[in-house]
């Protein structure tokens, strides 16, 4: 209750705070970059979390922990679509074109492929435990390649010339831009942990009416 | 903080606040569906285990 109130309130001052921000110099950031760049980091979050619960569940064999890393890995799925949107637009703002195939935006599709054929593959399977043993290490290899397509791949050295995504703009700007974006980053974080939490409750009820439903 | 630029997009800011409130109303509505599931699983399985 009191993290509803908190969400509540917190994500209502970062939209205004968006919306209430000067002009910076150089690129145009118009309101939805707090939107575009916490959903982003959101994303990484969701799946890193993913891959620890998936660490977890392999060493702990609580299926709480299998659970657990599914729902973050959806819900970081979901923020990357919405990053994904968001970015177009903001790409359209900056430099007149929807999509470029600019090396970020070959990135977080590139991500979001794999973890839908990691989703997919997670059902492969009929067996429960076998189910949770490979999604485990999906969710694991899910991150390394998250990693690697958002933060490595454009910075590789023939791909880096290509790239017109800015990098480091807000963080390493005025601190008014840096307070703004990581209060919006706060923001989005507790909204992802929320449909998290959401969906493992769900996935939780709906696991113990499958057991009931077997006694 | 720029208070004419915010009244300068007062029309969208209105408009994704209220698409927000939509947003944060369906999650309480979620939240309480998995609250009333929790319950109903928590009392079959009392049952369950009354019937054994």
């Amino acid at each position: 209750m009191i993290f509803n109130f908190i969400l509540a309130i917190w994500m209502t001052a970062g939209i205004v705070i968006a919306f209430a921000m000067p002009p910076a110099k150089n690129l145009a950031i118009p309101p939805i970059m707090y939107f575009h760049v916490p959903m982003a980091v959101a994303t990484s979050i969701g799946f890193l979390i993913a891959a620890w619960y998936g660490g977890a569940w392999l060493t702990t064999r609580r299926v709480k922990h299998d659970i657990l890393s599914y729902s973050f890995a959806e819900a970081g799925a979901v923020c990357g679509v919405i990053a994904t949107i968001t970015g177009s637009i903001w790409a359209r703002i900056n430099w007149g074109l929807y999509w470029s195939w600019d090396p970020q935006q070959v990135g977080i599709v590139a991500t979001l492929l794999t973890y839908g054929a990691l989703f997919s593959l997670r059902t492969a399977t009929e067996d429960e435990d076998k189910q949770r043993n490979l999604w485990a290490v999906y969710a694991i290899f899910g991150a390394v390649a998250a990693i690697f397509w958002l933060f490595i791949y454009r910075h590789l050295p023939s791909v880096r010339l290509n790239t017109a995504h800015p990098s480091g703009t807000l963080t390493g700007s005025a601190p008014i831009f840096r307070i703004a974006l990581w209060f919006n980053i706060i923001g989005y974080t507790m909204l992802l942990v929320k449909l998290a939490q959401l969906r493992a409750r769900l996935e939780t009820a709906s696991q113990h009416l499958k057991d009931l439903s077997w006694i | 903080m720029d208070l004419a630029n915010l009244q300068d997009n007062l029309p969208v800011l209105i408009v994704v606040l209220l698409t927000w409130g939509g947003v944060f109303l369906y999650l309480l509505r979620v939240e309480r569906l998995a609250r009333e599931l929790e319950r109903r699983v928590g009392d079959l399985t009392a049952e369950s285990a009354e019937g054994k």
